[in-house]
């Protein structure tokens, strides 16, 4: 009855190895993993092992080292499982070192009369060296947190290079023989389980980090295309101004060229009248000023690049001075101004006179807005984020849908001819973008609304 | 008799500028229509149909060259000349080839320059052989 036992117990543990290699073949067949070839490899090792283990009957010398050789082996391919999962170093050479001490220290022992059980046990601890070495450098080494399927199998893998060496003591006694095969039949039973398992969570780890790269890779070129297309966008802007400037001084001299003409067409056939040349004259005049407003605004556009000099600056002070310096021009006009803020200084890092440009700017366009309305009034603000100060300007006229998206381009304007340049916000933008900050259209009002943002100083310094 | 007037229309959104054209053409003996952009252009179109365009290409609302797409379109198409501040202008491609478009001349105008590609493309209209 023992003996069936046995043999049934065998039956079955040699099973399971079996269907583990068909299934550790099939997934190496399908991704080529190297873990899933150590994986193939450990349970061909551990059929071996057993099959080994059951030919040889005695209880000698040789038993024992076919025994342990083959736990070695196994032992051997289950740290390459390890490594490849953990990433771990092994030390072949420290663990053949190892297991070949034991063996001669066991093989001497032996010759020296001691009792099986003893050079048995020596020698079998010597074949787990592998593992247990393994197992704690793994532990050791380890930066990630284990996952529950990780930390089943390693426990598992412990115990069973613990449950190798009591075997030589079981061996003796057939009811701890069967008691131990049991053991390590379930043992291995977990381990088929955990194993799979194991090498599915560690071929998504692969997966997903190869995603991680290329999803780096394409952010980085992303914000290169980004980098560029933003340069390309200078660039076309830049066009475009060349193409505004050759336009605005091309039609006044135009007109120049077609007044000298018709003068002169007059004059072939008789003197021209007095008022005939003084109203040709009045037109190349205008064109001729129309060209200066045009030379003298690209100046102003060329000098911007030219820094002046930085200073702290109370933003609240400049805003106040710049209406002071209109408070006539808007009484005349009779606009309802309004300044909202309270009389602490909020002080910005800038160049006085290019901050003193943008607000003059942004308060001459509102003025020029609202003059000719019905309802005319100007709000001023001035108040302090946590980083930032912030000018804002509203008035009760309204900008064309048309061209509010362009308002800030060099030569949009939505005054009538001849009044602006059309330069002004692209100036005053740049100025601002210049100091860090930004000049925006509050789109969410529903009132006209420009804001002027500055970084705040970072130290102050009145 | 074929001295029935000759009819141009003048699309320019300069003021002072399309005055000045308009007066210019007159003296030539042609009866002058103006539009101040695009849209105003094909109203007076619409109203009466001139024998030529001749347009500037930046005038807001229309330019020039959606102008010309939309004379292209007309049946049959109506010819026109364009005129530009700025050269290099981009849409010219399409239409370079196109014997609709007259003639594409460049600020600053030279009256001459002007009056001659009108009074050619009149002249080939008498003519067709020349």
């Amino acid at each position: 009855m023992n003996s069936a036992l046995v043999t049934t117990i065998y039956w079955f543990y040699a099973g399971t190895i079996v269907l583990n290699i068909v299934i550790a073949a099939f997934q190496y067949a399908d991704d080529r993993l190297a873990v899933r070839k150590s994986v193939l490899l450990y349970w061909i090792a551990v059929l071996s092992a057993v099959m080994a283990n059951t030919l040889v009957q005695d209880n000698g010398l040789r038993m024992v080292l076919i025994a342990s050789a083959a736990s070695f082996a196994t032992q051997c391919i289950l740290a390459r499982v390890l490594a490849d999962v953990f990433h771990h170093q092994p030390r072949w050479l420290a663990y053949i070192g190892s297991y070949t001490a034991g063996t001669m220290i066991g093989w001497a022992l032996e010759l020296s009369g001691t009792r099986f059980e003893v050079y048995a046990t020596l020698i079998l601890i010597s074949s787990i060296a592998p593992v247990a070495a393994s197992l704690l450098s793994v532990f050791k080494q380890h930066k990630r947190p284990f996952t529950l399927v990780q930390k089943m199998f390693l426990a598992t893998a412990a115990l069973m290079s613990m449950h190798s060496p009591d075997w030589a003591w079981m061996r003796t006694d057939v009811h701890l023989f069967i008691a131990g095969s049991i053991v390590a039949m379930v043992l291995v039973h977990i381990l088929s389980i955990l194993m799979p398992m194991l090498t599915v969570e560690y071929a998504l780890d692969c997966k997903n980090a190869a995603l991680e790269d290329e999803v780096e890779k394409r952010v980085a070129q992303l914000s290169d295309a980004r980098e560029k297309l933003g340069e390309a966008e200078k660039f076309a802007s830049l066009g475009r101004m060349a193409g505004g400037v050759a336009h605005e001084i091309n039609t006044p001299l135009t007109i120049i060229g077609l007044n000298a003409n018709r003068l002169r067409q007059e004059a072939d056939i008789a003197p021209p009248s007095r008022d005939s040349v003084l109203r040709s004259l009045q037109a190349i005049d205008a064109a001729a000023e129309r060209i200066a407003n045009m030379t003298h605004a690209l100046r102003k556009v060329a000098l911007e690049n030219v820094g002046g000099g930085r200073a702290c600056l109370d933003l609240n002070a400049a805003a106040r001075q710049a209406l002071a310096a209109r408070a006539e021009r808007l009484e005349n006009a009779h606009i309802t101004i309004e300044f909202k803020a309270n009389n602490l200084p909020t002080y910005i890092e800038g160049d006085p006179q290019e901050i003193q440009i943008v607000l003059s700017h942004l308060m001459d366009n509102a003025i020029d807005a609202v003059a000719e309305l019905a309802v005319r009034w100007i709000r001023c603000d001035v108040y302090e984020t946590i980083s930032t100060c912030e000018f804002s300007i509203s008035d009760s006229g309204s900008i064309d849908h048309e061209i509010i998206d362009r308002l800030m381009e060099p030569f949009v304007t939505g005054k009538p001819l001849g009044q602006g340049t059309g330069l002004g916000l692209s100036i005053s933008r740049a100025i601002a973008e210049r100091h860090g900050g930004s000049l925006v259209l509050d789109r969410t009002s529903s009132v006209t609304r420009f804001v002027f943002t500055l970084p705040k100083a970072k130290m102050r310094d009145p | 008799m074929t001295n029935e007037k000759r009819r141009i229309l003048i699309v320019e959104d300069d003021d002072d500028l399309r005055v000045l054209l308009a007066d210019l053409l007159k003296d030539e003996g042609y009866h002058v229509e103006t539009a101040c952009d695009g849209l105003d252009a094909q109203i007076s179109i619409s109203k009466q149909r001139p024998d030529i365009v001749m347009s500037d290409i930046r005038m807001p609302l229309c330019d020039g060259f959606q102008l010309a797409h939309k004379l292209l379109d007309l049946d049959p198409p109506l010819p026109f000349l364009l005129v530009s501040g700025f050269a290099g202008e981009r849409g010219l491609e399409q239409l370079i080839s196109n014997p609709t478009m007259i003639g594409f001349l460049k600020k600053p105008l030279v009256p001459s320059t002007l009056i001659n590609v009108i009074n050619h493309f009149f002249e080939r209209l008498k003519n067709p052989a020349a």
